[in-house]
């Protein structure tokens, strides 16, 4: 009796635990809020296949997801398998294959590990199927497998942040900067980017780079390190939002916010708040929805038989601290 | 008629899930019962499916193992970043080291007679500490091109990974029901003390299977960066989970005594069913985990509510 | 018969201590070939005990063990099975999942080449010792499908084939009843025609006095005697064992009765016991007797609401009432003290005054904090009325012996006053002396207009109790006696009429 209830027991924690892994999101298939009704589907329409990262993790994945069904729902021409890997490189693995088997025309990868996802493109091409990689790029090794990129150009974010920083410091001053988590390679191309314009302004020296892992706790003890260290900085890089927040509760702290001007390369909405507050000086807006309908028109464009560029950027503008109410503030 | 199917539904409740799933799945998706789906849904499930076959042995003990996935990260990380070091090295040590995680295991479960539920439970944050000390966060990407293209070739139609996972399969059945290790394994779960008094080496037995588990764990690992070629920190979380689902869907018994390589694999097989039909379905992930969930339930409430005592 | 004065094995001056305890002290014995020794003595005399460091479980603090005249010192039961001695514990060592064959040759299995076990050879074997045994079952069979005598000989079974020449059985009637325990002493007197000496462990006087050839009894752990069995009597026994006369062993409640608490009509559980009719009046003590698995804890419980029944009324004062669950049966004031006292009965890691109050903690809490002085004095009153030995309430009851746990589970229910109380083996495993307590107690109970079913297999407490006695066979009620109708031979008759169950 005993044995058996804590058998019951036991499978019921099981249970929850397996259903709370993907806790925490809204429902994903909501229905549009004010989008027309969905269109009846052409029956030579195309099918895409996509797997996302980790749709539940956090906003931006959240509102990619929604809006990539929308796209799909209000076009005759297309006919979307939508799969999410829930961050389990293995899943996204078996899920590329899952769409193999149903013959998708065009699969497109927002891949969990840009490095683990390489030999499943290798996979697909071989068997005649064309990737088209969406959000974060793969590693360079993936490239020859993959018909492209959709997505945001990282190193033109990075030069946004740099030149934001040198219009802000008038070509003079001492930046540190507050890079993502390294091994990635968004955090390495906006980093890269930055670098690339700030040396032009020969005025700005980049005292030192340590990785915020896009963490905001992480980035706050990183710049408390900073605060410590340097007693003149004047500008502050982090590669997003959510790290310069963390840098700016630092610098607030220390009293210092008057002296110190930080920039982004993504704005976030708490970094829009940030701005409104005259806190962040300057960020960089990256949209999910135009994330998502360029990846989608990417798609179609390969599926149609078009020439497509391998780099498929969609326009990531910069918002300053004194235009930031003409943008509206992010979602996530 | 209609009693036997009853009948054999209660004492088989994973084959009957399995059709249902079987019939469910290919009624609603063409693409379903396809020769190269049926191949995919093998491959997809082998890494499970090889740790599933050390955890049957460990809950047939009356025990369990939640050190898995971190010891196919570890491994994992280990056999990609040792590759340095010569691709036979690396893989050897991948295996030593998830061998000897189990082996530590063992030893506190058998000989200092610590609850595995706990001693595993330390292992599995251990060693995900150890796996992002090892890594840093970063992924860890192998240089040797051998390992992957052992990790895709194919011995026919079947893919190696999978052929692996289903020949350790039959070898750990026949194991099960032919030796005494097997008949120990039953015997040690079913009655500890009785096993004791017989004359079985209890804790050397003990310390076998929790070595064993920890092999699988670690093969796995080596199987799955054989197929990514890279090893992040986060691999295998969550795998314990399923692992266990898998086999306690198959009908071992948490409380032990009780279990078999074959019911594990069908119970391996619905889950793979699920996460695979659910993808052909175009059904979001939460859902998929939702019904695993409830399935999991039931197959467990059948088994405690339906199922003819044993004792009288 | 094998010589008498053949000494196979003698234990000198065994000492053996526990913290706090001396369970042995300066114990001799003499075991010769062919004969059955019965180790007698109250629980705690340190039978067990003996027998334990004879066989290797426990070490022994001083003395010796001269085996065949050899001094001998076993680390283990398998060092002590090799050597042709063998253990049969009082909780039965099987494995409920493995077959009858498997678990004869458990630890010992015979192997081909590669670890692979000989299935062949295990199963000749192992039907070879049941027929030899007189069992008719099947050697492919699970241990857990058997009934509890069948599973005994299934130890019984291992032993024969070890080839033992001493075989100790650890109070191996505890759960077997009259047919069964025959089959086994049959089997004993088999094992002993062919020189295997006996070592029996019972509390149980009747049976001591059949089966065996001497007594040796323990009490506080020493030896206080060894008696040819044929030359003594259950007096001079039960005097060495307790150091004192019993009084009275049975004693019967008055037979003024009030009116009916408790009627049950036609009450049927589908594969386990059908039309099951009986009343109970204030005052009784009803007994309700029969063979292990004939169904009569099935009917106790389905009656506490345990089991669910299929069809059947029940009714409480006249009223007709569901018992869906214990907690309706409780409400109802019935109480159920269980066969199993460790498994059902007590919460084994909680101390004397925690089991005591389980059943009325809600009376004794103020805005759900329990008052602990208030369940402590609860409990020492229980503890004077029941003279229940602990050494506090807050004493963790696995320590007791057996008999105080059963008064702390009747302890339990007394204090919510139930109007009926269904006790279920009340005296199994308990030692003599406690045994006539807690049958002085049903009485004094009876007295103060309880209505009390009393499950029993041994006849003569069933007999000594009860005012009116209910036999069951095979799931239906198969007589009723009363008064001068309780007569042994009426009762053995009613419970085994139909078909009897052979081994």
């Amino acid at each position: 009796m005993k044995k058996r209830t804590l058998a019951l027991l036991l499978a019921g924690l099981l249970v929850l635990s397996l259903a709370f892994t993907g806790c925490g999101a809204p429902e994903p298939d909501a229905p549009p809020a004010d989008e027309a009704e969905p269109v009846d589907v052409d029956p030579d329409a195309f099918l895409i296949g996509i797997t996302q990262n980790n749709v539940g993790i956090d906003s931006y994945q959240t509102t990619y997801d929604r809006a990539f069904r929308e796209a799909v729902e209000s076009r005759a021409d297309v006919e979307g398998i939508i799969l999410d890997a829930a961050g389990d490189v293995m899943r996204q693995i078996n899920q590329v294959e899952d769409l193999m088997a149903q013959g998708v025309d065009v699969i497109i990868i927002w891949p969990v590990d840009g490095t683990a996802i390489v030999p499943a493109v290798e996979k697909a091409q071989a068997e005649g199927f064309p990737v088209v990689i969406t959000n974060s790029p793969i590693d360079e090794s993936g490239y020859e497998f993959i018909v492209g990129f959709s997505g945001p150009d990282n190193i033109i974010q990075g030069r946004y942040a740099a030149e934001m920083m040198i219009d802000a410091l008038d070509g003079e001053g001492k930046v540190v900067e507050i890079m993502g988590l390294p091994g990635y390679v968004t955090a390495h191309q906006r980093s890269d980017g930055f670098h690339e314009v700030i040396t032009d302004a020969t005025g700005i020296e980049v005292l030192e780079t340590q990785p915020g892992d896009w963490n905001r706790e992480k980035s706050q003890q990183v710049m408390e390190n900073f605060l410590l260290k340097y007693d003149e900085i004047d500008g502050v890089y982090a590669a997003d939002d959510n790290m310069a927040v963390g840098a700016i509760n630092a610098i607030k702290e220390a009293g210092r916010m008057d002296a110190i001007k930080v920039t982004s390369a993504c704005m976030f909405g708490d970094g829009y708040d940030a701005m409104l507050r005259g806190e962040l000086h300057g960020s960089v807006e990256q949209s999910p929805i135009v994330d998502a309908t360029n990846a989608l028109e990417m798609a179609l464009a390969v599926a149609r038989g078009e020439e497509v560029d391998f780099w498929y950027y969609f326009e990531t503008p910069k918002v300053i601290v004194e235009e930031v109410e003409n943008f509206e503030k992010p979602v996530f | 008629m209609k009693n036997r199917l009853i009948n054999f539904a209660r004492k088989y409740p994973i084959v009957f899930i399995l059709a249902v799933c079987i019939i469910f799945f290919s009624a609603s998706s063409p693409v379903f019962l396809s020769s190269q789906n049926l191949t995919n849904i093998l491959l997809q499930v082998s890494i499970i499916g090889i740790i599933s076959i050390g955890m049957t042995l460990i809950l047939i003990n009356a025990n369990i193992d939640l050190s898995v996935g971190s010891i196919l990260a570890f491994s994992a990380a280990l056999a990609m970043g040792l590759q340095t070091y010569g691709l036979f090295f690396s893989i050897i040590a991948c295996l030593a080291v998830g061998t000897l995680i189990g082996a530590l295991n063992g030893f506190l479960v058998a000989k200092a007679k610590i609850n595995s539920f706990i001693v595993t439970l330390g292992a599995m944050m251990g060693v995900r500490g150890l796996v992002y000390i090892y890594t840093q966060e970063r992924p860890i990407v192998g240089t040797e091109r051998a390992l992957i293209d052992f990790g895709s070739s194919s011995v026919g139609p079947i893919p190696v990974i999978a052929l692996i996972f289903v020949l350790m399969l039959i070898a750990a059945e026949l194991v099960l029901r032919y030796t005494t290790h097997g008949r120990n394994a039953i015997a040690v779960g079913g009655n500890y003390e009785a096993a004791e008094n017989a004359g079985i080496k209890v804790e050397r037995h003990v310390l076998f299977n929790f070595m064993f588990i920890g092999f699988t764990a670690a093969l796995a690992g080596l199987l799955l960066v054989s197929r990514t070629n890279s090893a992040t920190a986060f691999l295998g979380t969550n795998y314990e989970l399923m692992v266990i689902s898998a086999v306690v869907l198959g009908g071992t018994k948490l409380t032990g005594g009780y279990g078999s390589m074959l019911n594990t694999f069908g119970g391996v097989l619905v889950i793979g069913m699920i996460q695979n039909g659910m993808n052909l379905l175009n059904v979001h992930a939460y859902y998929s985990m939702l019904i695993m969930g409830l399935i999991l339930i039931l197959v467990v409430f059948i088994d405690t509510r339906f199922k003819a005592p044993v004792n009288i | 018969m094998g010589n008498q004065n053949d000494v196979i094995l003698e234990m000198k001056n065994i000492s053996r201590s526990f913290p706090g305890v001396k369970a042995l002290n300066q114990v001799n014995l003499e075991i010769k070939k062919g004969e059955v020794l019965a180790l007698v003595g109250e629980n705690g005399a340190g039978k067990s005990t003996l027998m334990k460091v004879l066989a290797g479980v426990y070490s022994r603090d001083e003395g010796e063990i001269i085996y065949q005249g050899k001094s001998v010192s076993y680390h283990n039961p398998l060092e002590a099975k090799e050597d042709g001695i063998i253990i049969i514990f009082q909780e039965l060592n099987l494995v409920s999942e493995l077959t009858v064959a498997e678990n004869i040759f458990l630890g010992t299995m015979p192997t081909k080449r590669f670890g692979i076990i000989d299935r062949k050879k295990i199963k000749e074997e192992a039907r070879r010792a049941l027929n030899e045994l007189e069992c008719d079952y099947d050697e492919n069979a699970i241990v857990g499908s058997l009934s509890l005598a069948r599973q005994q000989m299934v130890e019984i079974a291992r032993a024969l084939v070890h080839r033992a020449n001493i075989v100790i059985l650890d109070e191996p009637t505890a759960s077997l009843t009259g047919h069964d325990k025959e089959i086994l002493f049959r089997n004993i007197r088999r094992l002993k025609e062919q020189g295997t000496a006996i070592v029996y462990i019972s509390h149980k006087m009747e049976e001591i006095f059949e089966i065996s050839d001497r007594i040796t009894v323990l009490r506080d752990g020493e030896k206080t005697g060894t008696l040819v069995t044929a030359e003594t009597n259950r007096n001079e026994v039960t005097q060495k064992m307790i150091g004192r006369d019993l009084d009275e062993f049975y004693e019967k409640a008055s037979t003024k009765f009030g009116e009916e608490v408790l009627r049950v009509e036609n009450l049927t559980r589908k594969d386990e016991f059908s039309d099951i009719s009986f009343s109970i009046r204030k005052g009784e003590v009803l007994g309700l007797y029969g063979l292990v698995g004939a169904g009569r804890s099935e009917v106790a419980e389905t009656i506490f609401g345990i089991r669910p029944s299929s069809s059947g009324k029940i009714y409480i004062n006249g009223q007709e009432k569901r018992i869906l669950n214990s907690r309706s049966a409780v409400s109802l004031g019935i109480g159920f003290v269980p066969e199993s006292r460790k498994e059902q009965g007590l919460v084994l890691g909680m101390s004397c005054k925690e089991n005591q109050s389980l059943a009325n903690i809600r009376y004794l809490q103020k805005f759900g904090f329990i008052q602990e002085r208030e369940v402590s004095r609860s409990f020492q009153e229980y503890q004077d009325k029941l003279s229940i030995s602990c050494a506090g309430p807050g004493q963790p009851v696995v320590n007791l012996s057996g008999g105080n746990q059963q008064k702390i589970v009747i302890a339990k229910w007394l204090s919510v006053n139930p109007a009926i109380l269904i006790l279920d083996e009340p005296t199994r495993g308990i030692d003599v002396g406690s045994k006539a307590e807690i049958h002085k107690l049903i009485a004094r109970m009876a007295e103060a207009g309880m209505a009390i079913l009393v499950i029993s297999s041994e006849m003569p407490e069933i007999m000594g109790i009860s005012h009116r006695i209910l036999t069951i066979h095979q799931g239906s009620i198969s007589g009723e006696f009363s008064g001068e109708e309780i007569t042994e031979s009426n009762l053995i008759h009613a419970i085994t009429n139909l078909s009897v169950d052979a081994c």
